[in-house]
């Protein structure tokens, strides 16, 4: 756990450094555990719907009239609204999740090499991938809108390996590597009679692979108390793909098959490509080295991060049909350490990249205010140098509220089209107009707090390691 | 997550067409009549012992009947398998004639499958009911002690397809068949019956089929008995790729399955009125 975690890219404590900038490993050599709860109170409120807009029972007869006075098929199948499996916005989006952290960071080659490893696990699972529609489609799963970047998603694993090194004495490099996971299932079904959809015979295939995202980082001292950085980590996710290959019994299947096949894909914890630069004012002389001091030091830094979030595809690996925007965050913080107690601050501010949801899409995100307040007491146990950390932050989803708009560029899908039944040819009255079970019609809002808390525990140890000019 | 059950609409095809989809013919009405008839209100020429006999008195046939058509059907769906249901015709009899050989026109006024499956149901649009030429059997009344037996010998039917034999051509199997027309006149080829259910769309049929009716009246308004049938059917296509198959429907083994029934109205009674009180009209 960071004292600045919202600067950890330019202000590094201990193996959280690993993940943010490798560059920044040296110095920190330590072995620590902690422990942080994360609790997200998530609001999303829906607008109320307007008369008429429900779909009738009617839509299992409809048929949709053809200009030469033939029919077809609708084109998409909702359900009656008072059919629908769950209310409209009954899923509750607060969460809590508890993590289990541990980090080290040892330097084989003093002030030279440095070598960290951080792991972030979840106590509830050792990682959650929850699928939710962000259209019309959800309304036979939760029918509820969903914080697109939070919620369970925040369930997940990070395990980072990393390695820095200090070529020259004014620069450092950091080259870090960021477990993901690809689990493929492959699931053989046999369905002895279609009408029992209870009864099938299945054989299941499942692997999960482990994929490595890189990461690198520079560090430079172009002048005593200057640290300039920069740091770059490409996209990152965990995906989940399978296919269900079908068969049925007494069946003739399309020409050069002999079952049905059925794919899906799922992405999540995506991180797309970031990119940083920072700058920090340090007076530990140490480059970051949060060594026990001897002497007070004060240390002030500010980030700005690039994240092409353009490049998102959702849940369902699905690019966004409104793109999502590239966003510049910043961060600021500052830090203060005496012999016996030190105290970390940090502000930071991510604007959402997701377009105003306008149309036929719910994303929900929202800006993002987010401050850290770290203390810290060092104290010494058979002559080792220990630390226990507090760790505290706070983050304000800022409210936010669309109305769907007949002239977004993907508006709301009328998914009962004006329609005849199909027996008799009539006119079905109850096609008329738009109809949509889209839970996120005519308009919603969104808002949260996002609160967490820490306690660490972290040996230091190379204290005469330091590299003091 | 990774384990799913079949989608739904995987379950392509079951098409469970009657085969007795409209242009069912009743008729062929035999009738007995005895020293009992004339109690009970028969009048007219009846055959007795293969000879008309006339009486004053006896069952008079002529007016407007509501019938009802059963067959009694095993299906073999695909990813299903053999199921056991009934097609249901309702028609609208109109006998004008009396005696051993009445004039019957028979009005199909709705068919209803019963395909023995939930996940699936066939439906016959009104357009199908419609095309359907109102047919005259030929039907037969006789005598058969104190029995009026009422029989319609065996008739052939087309749907959607004109056959140069139609008891012995092949049926078409392109929807391009030139013998293959638009019955019903909703744009597509041969007759249009609907799917519902698990999946749905149109599909487009040609079919020929025949049954043949005997039975007997037990009073001076109903008519019983049992009914032959069998049938055969194409799938010309399908607005949906999926039912786009052949099936097969055969009649059930235990013939008592296959009946009609015919219930006197009030001349001029409508399929209206017939459907909206078959509950009481062909209760037994």
């Amino acid at each position: 756990m960071s004292d600045n975690p919202f600067t950890a890219r330019v202000l590094p404590s201990g193996a959280a450094a690993t993940y943010f900038n490798p560059a920044l490993l040296l110095g920190q050599s330590s072995v620590g555990i902690g422990t942080f709860l994360v609790i997200q109170n998530l609001d999303i409120r829906l607008q109320p719907r307007p008369l008429g807009v429900d779909v009738e029972e009617s839509i299992y007869d409809a048929r949709v009239p053809n200009p030469d006075g033939t029919t077809s098929r609708l084109p998409v199948r909702p359900l009656p609204t008072s059919a629908l499996r769950n209310a409209r916005g009954s899923a509750d989006p607060d969460h809590a999740s508890l993590f289990l952290i541990g980090g080290v960071v040892v330097e084989p080659i003093p002030d030279t090499l440095a070598i960290g490893v951080l792991a972030v696990v979840p106590t509830r699972a050792f990682q959650t991938q929850t699928a939710a529609f962000v259209d019309e489609r959800e309304q036979y799963f939760s029918n509820s809108l969903q914080f697109e970047r939070y919620g369970e998603n925040f369930d997940t694993n990070v395990i980072t390996f990393a390695l820095g090194v200090r070529p020259i004495d004014w620069a450092s490099v950091g080259l870090g590597l960021t477990m993901t996971t690809q689990g493929d299932a492959d699931n053989e079904i046999f369905v002895p009679d279609a009408s029992d959809q209870g009864d099938m015979y299945v054989n299941t295939n499942v692997r999960v692979r482990t994929r490595f995202r890189p990461h690198a980082g520079l560090a430079i001292e172009p002048w005593r108390d200057l640290r300039i950085t920069g740091t770059l980590h490409l996209a990152s996710h965990n995906d989940v793909s399978g296919t269900n290959d079908l068969q049925l019994w007494n069946f003739e299947y399309p020409d050069g098959q002999d079952s049905f096949r059925q794919t899906y894909n799922y992405r999540t914890q995506t991180s797309p490509l970031r990119a940083s630069v920072g700058a920090a004012y340090d007076t530990s002389h140490d480059r970051g080295r949060s060594t026990a001091c001897t002497e007070s030091t004060f240390a002030a830094g500010a980030t700005v991060t690039y994240t092409r979030w353009s490049s998102y595809v959702n849940r369902h690996q699905q690019a966004p049909l409104d793109p999502w925007l590239d966003t510049l965050s910043g961060a600021i913080g500052g830090r203060w350490r005496g012999e016996v107690h030190r105290v970390g601050l940090d502000v930071t501010y991510e604007p959402s990249p997701v377009p105003d949801q306008v149309g036929r899409t719910n994303y929900v995100d929202n800006d993002r205010l987010g401050g850290a307040l770290a203390y810290g007491l060092t104290w010494s146990l058979a002559g080792l140098a220990l630390e226990t950390g507090l760790h505290l932050q706070v983050h304000r989803l800022l409210p936010r509220s669309v109305s769907k708009s007949t002239r977004a560029t993907h508006p709301i899908l009328d998914e009962f089209p004006s329609a005849v039944d199909g027996r008799t040819g009539d006119p079905i009255d109850a096609s008329s107009g738009l109809q949509t079970n889209n839970p996120g019609y005519p308009g919603f809002s969104s808002e949260g707090w996002i609160l967490g808390g820490g306690l660490s525990l972290t040996a230091r140890f190379g204290e005469e390691g330091g590299r003091d000019q | 997550m990774m384990r799913r059950g079949p989608r739904a609409w995987l379950i392509r095809a079951l098409v469970l067409l009657s085969p007795a989809l409209g242009g069912c013919t009743l008729g062929e009405t035999d009738v007995l009549a005895g020293g009992d008839l004339q109690d009970a209100g028969y009048v007219g020429d009846v055959q007795v012992d293969g000879e008309t006999s006339s009486f004053d008195g006896g069952l008079d046939l002529t007016g407007t009947w509501a019938g009802l058509l059963v067959y009694g059907t095993v299906f073999n769906l695909p990813a299903i398998g053999q199921t056991e249901g009934e097609t249901t015709t309702i028609l609208r009899v109109s006998i004008t004639e009396n005696g051993s050989s009445p004039q019957v026109d028979a009005e199909t006024c709705s068919v209803e499958i019963n395909n023995g499956t939930d996940i699936v149901e066939t439906i016959v649009p009104d357009r199908f009911i419609t095309s359907l030429p109102t047919q005259t059997p030929k039907t037969t009344v006789e005598m058969d002690g104190l029995t009026m037996r009422y029989r319609q010998d065996r008739e052939l039917t087309l749907r959607g397809v004109v056959l140069d034999d139609p008891d012995n051509d092949a049926l078409p199997t392109e929807a391009t068949d030139p013998r293959v027309f638009d019955q019903d006149e909703d744009g597509n080829p041969g007759m249009t019956v609907l799917i519902k259910g698990i999946t749905d769309g149109e599909v487009y049929i040609i079919q020929r089929d025949w049954y043949a009716l005997e039975g007997e009246a037990t009073g001076p308004d109903w008519i019983d008995g049992l009914a032959e049938w069998n049938t055969e059917q194409v799938v010309l296509g399908s607005d949906n790729e999926i039912l786009n198959m052949q099936t097969e429907s055969t009649p059930h083994p235990e013939k008592a399955r296959s009946y009609f029934r015919m219930t006197r109205m009030a001349d001029g009674s409508g399929c209206e009125e017939i459907i909206a009180q078959r509950e009481t009209l062909f209760a037994r």
